[in-house]
């Protein structure tokens, strides 16, 4: 069944208190005299008084809060760059040891490369010779080493010739 | 001056050059009735001067976004009315903070002096006193400002329907406790 809606209207009955105020504006509280006159340029001051208070301040003292503001700003800005970077994932990895080491190593060795670069191909000539030199002269002194031997053995007259030139020849194991 | 019609006032305040002056005739025109629409839910006066202060001044910084599809006076009495009520919360709240409970109104009372010798004023303002903060608002309009049901409907922002049964309760607790005292 359908829910008959009620209308309201200022016109019905209004209900009643057990007594009729003969003066309704007796019930208005006192105020003492002169509250009235007063109220509107009491609250005319106020509302100047706040507006000056919320309007521009001259330059002079504008700076340090201006100074303290921009700093705030370029913090919040470096932070929320730094959030962005790193919730896209895009941050750098943080610095390794590893990573001097290998840097250190790619230094050197592209300054070797320099000082090669540099050098005449006599003077590669020349390096190359030295260090051949120095491996002839170890197979030198080794050969050497085993004439003495050899000459020690045959004074000492302990061995028989020709064994001791079966043994000096290199050829033999 | 207090003859001016809302609009001539308003029109006024439209005006860079004439909004002081057309506020000081609005101020001067709805004070005496926003005063004591507010005092007699908080009672006390300064408390009413405090919260008379707070409700012109919000009038004053929102007068450029005052729409008129309601009467200036039905808005004013809306920001009266909220100011007032959320008064009456802080209130509340720091009572409770600062002793445990709320312990009720601690106004100024009608006194006997207020109430004009006669008695019957003393006790409807006190068995007024004792209902719901929005239920006494409800009161006000309709029995001392005697207020359409439809203005107050603009002002509270509550149905016909809603403030009709407010009124009731309202009604029948005032009765009660007139008839307890």
């Amino acid at each position: 069944m359908k829910k008959k809606q009620r209308k309201h209207t200022d016109q019905g009955p209004a209900p009643e208190l057990p007594f009729i105020l003969k003066d309704k504006k007796k019930s208005f509280y006192p105020v003492h005299e002169g509250y009235f006159d007063d109220f509107p340029s009491r609250l005319r001051e106020k509302i100047v008084q706040k507006e000056r208070k919320s309007s521009p301040v001259p330059v002079k003292i504008f700076w340090k809060p201006a100074l303290a503001g921009a700093a705030s700003v370029l913090i919040l800005l470096a932070l929320a760059l730094f959030f962005m970077q790193r919730n896209s994932g895009t941050v750098s990895k943080p610095v390794s040891i590893n990573f001097f080491a290998d840097h250190s190593i790619n230094t050197l060795s592209s300054a070797i490369d320099a000082e090669l670069a540099d050098l005449t191909e006599s003077e590669l000539f020349y390096e190359w010779l030295e260090q051949e030199q120095e491996s002839l002269k170890t197979a030198l002194d080794s050969g050497l080493n085993n004439a003495i031997i050899l000459e020690t053995m045959l004074a000492s007259e302990e061995y028989d010739v020709e064994l001791i030139m079966y043994q000096a020849n290199p050829n033999n194991p | 001056m207090h003859a001016s019609t809302d609009e001539k006032i308003l029109e006024l305040i439209r005006k860079k050059e004439t909004k002081n002056y057309g506020f000081d005739l609005l101020m001067k025109k709805y004070q005496v009735r926003v005063y004591h629409h507010i005092r007699r839910l908080l009672k006390n006066h300064q408390d009413t001067d405090d919260v008379m202060q707070d409700t012109f001044i919000k009038v004053w910084d929102n007068l450029d976004t005052f729409r008129e599809d309601s009467g200036i006076f039905t808005w004013i009495y809306r920001i009266a009315s909220n100011e007032a009520l959320s008064f009456l919360r802080k209130r509340k709240i720091r009572r409770m903070l600062s002793l445990g409970v709320d312990t009720g109104s601690k106004d100024e009372p009608f006194s006997t002096q207020d109430r004009d010798g006669e008695e019957i004023y003393h006790k409807l303002m006190k068995a007024v006193a004792r209902l719901p903060a929005k239920q006494q608002l409800v009161f006000n309009m309709k029995y001392f400002d005697e207020m359409k049901y439809t203005e107050i409907s603009r002002v509270l922002g509550t149905s016909v329907g809603a403030l009709k049964a407010s009124y009731h309760h309202a009604i029948r607790k005032i009765k009660e406790n007139i008839q307890e005292d």
